[in-house]
C-alpha cells in the first residue's frame, strides 16, 4: 500500500509538471521563476516604480 | 468582504512567513547536512541548499523589511533584479548537476550502464542548450527578452529532466539496490517536487494574478518548496537504510543492458607492428618468453610475433 501511495504520488508529481509544460508553451511564453516563495522580477531593471516593492 | 487593498496585504503577509520558513528549513537541512556528515556525498544538493539560504538572507530584508533599512524603492528593486538572476542562472546549473549527481549514484552498481548513460546525458544537455539558444534567438512577438527566454527554457528542460529521473529511480528502486528509505531517493523526491512548482510557476505567469511582486502566486510556490525542504530534512535527519545486494534474476533486462554496455565501453587493445625490442620487455617478461619458446639459440637473434598490449 506504501508502494502504491510513493508511486501514484511521483506520477502525480510527473502529470502536473507535464500538463504546465504544456500549458506554458500553448501561451507561448516562457518565464523564469524561482520555485520558491521569493517573487520573480518581471520589470526592467532601473523601473521607477521599483515594480511596485512595497 | 475584504477590499482589494486588504487582499493585497494579506498575500504579502503570507509570502513574507512562508518565505521565511522557507530560508530557515534550507539553512536547518544545510546544517544537518554537515552534521551527518553527507555533504561528500551530495555536494550538489549542498551547494543548491547553500545557494538558497544565502539567496534568502540577501533578499528577505530587501523584500519585506526595506523600510525599517530605510532604502529607496528603486534601489531595493536594482538589488533584488541582480540577486534574482545571478540566482536563477546558478541555480538552473546546480539543478543538472544535482540531477546528474542522483543519477550516478542511483546508478552506482551498474558501471558499465552509467558509463553508455553519461553519453545521452551530454548528449540530452547539448541538445537542450542548442534548442534554448535556438528558441530564444527566432524572431518571436515582442515579450521577454533572449537572456529571459533563455534561462526560462534551460529551467524547463531541467525540470523536465528531474522528472525523469524520478520516474525511473521511483520504478527501478530494487534493482538499483535501494529502497524508498535511501537518501538517494529522497534527494530525487525533494527535487521533483521542485521541478513540478517550478512549471507550474512558470505557467501561472501569463495570468493577471503573477503581475504583482506580492502575489498569492508565490505563497504557493512558496509551500512546494517548503514541501520539498521538508522531504529533505526527513531523509538527512534520519539514519540511511543500507544499500542492499543488487540480486538480478538472469532474464532482468538491466542485466543484459549492463553486459552489453560493458562490451560497448572496453578500451580497444593494441597491437605492437614495429619498433618492439627486447628491451621493451622486463626481465620477468623476457624469462617467460624464453620458457615459451625455447632455449635461445647464439648469435641467432630472438624472434618476436607482434603481440597485443592493453
Amino acid at each position: 500500500m506504501k508502494n502504491f501511495t510513493i508511486r501514484a504520488f511521483v506520477i502525480a508529481l510527473a502529470l502536473t509538471g507535464a500538463v504546465s509544460t504544456a500549458h506554458s508553451k500553448d501561451t507561448g511564453r516562457v518565464m523564469v521563476s524561482s520555485a520558491s516563495a521569493y517573487p520573480t522580477p518581471l520589470c526592467p531593471r532601473n523601473d521607477p516604480n521599483g515594480c511596485g516593492i512595497d | 468582504m475584504m477590499r482589494p487593498g486588504e487582499i493585497l496585504m494579506t498575500a504579502k503577509m503570507l509570502v513574507e512567513y512562508v518565505s521565511i520558513a522557507e530560508f530557515g528549513l534550507s539553512t536547518l537541512i544545510l546544517v544537518a547536512m554537515f552534521l551527518r556528515k553527507t555533504v561528500r556525498e551530495f555536494p550538489m544538493l549542498a551547494a543548491f541548499l547553500g545557494l538558497r539560504s544565502a539567496y534568502g538572507l540577501l533578499t528577505i530584508p530587501v523584500l519585506f523589511f526595506r523600510n525599517d533599512l530605510g532604502i529607496s524603492k528603486l534601489i531595493a528593486y536594482n538589488i533584488y533584479h541582480d540577486t534574482f538572476w545571478t540566482a536563477a542562472v546558478a541555480q538552473t546549473g546546480l539543478m543538472v548537476l544535482l540531477v546528474y549527481g542522483i543519477y550516478s549514484l542511483a546508478l552506482k552498481p551498474f558501471e558499465p550502464l552509467k558509463k553508455i548513460g553519461n553519453i545521452i546525458f551530454r548528449w540530452v544537455a547539448v541538445v537542450a542548450v542548442v534548442v534554448s539558444i535556438g528558441v530564444a534567438i527566432t524572431p518571436h512577438v515582442p515579450g521577454p527578452s533572449n537572456f529571459v527566454t533563455i534561462v526560462g527554457q534551460m529551467q524547463q528542460t531541467t525540470s523536465v529532466l528531474t522528472l525523469c529521473i524520478l520516474v525511473f529511480v521511483c520504478f527501478a528502486l530494487k534493482p538499483l539496490g535501494l529502497t524508498k528509505r535511501s537518501r538517494a531517493f529522497g534527494a530525487t523526491l525533494g527535487l521533483g517536487i521542485i521541478a513540478t512548482t517550478q512549471l507550474i510557476e512558470s505557467s501561472w505567469f501569463p495570468t493577471a494574478g503573477a503581475s504583482n511582486m506580492y502575489s498569492i502566486i508565490y505563497f504557493y510556490t512558496g509551500l512546494g518548496a517548503c514541501a520539498a525542504l521538508l522531504v529533505w530534512g526527513m531523509y538527512f535527519a534520519l539514519p540511511e537504510a543500507k544499500r542492499g545486494m543488487v540480486l538480478l534474476p538472469t532474464t532482468s533486462p538491466y542485466f543484459y543492458w549492463n553486459t552489453i554496455s560493458e562490451a560497448l565501453g572496453d578500451e580497444p587493445g593494441f597491437v605492437a607492428v614495429s619498433g618492439f625490442t627486447p628491451d621493451s620487455l622486463a626481465p620477468g617478461e623476457l624469462e617467460a618468453l624464453f620458457a615459451a619458446n625455447g632455449p635461445p639459440i647464439e648469435h641467432h637473434p630472438i624472434r618476436l610475433q607482434p603481440m597485443a598490449v592493453n
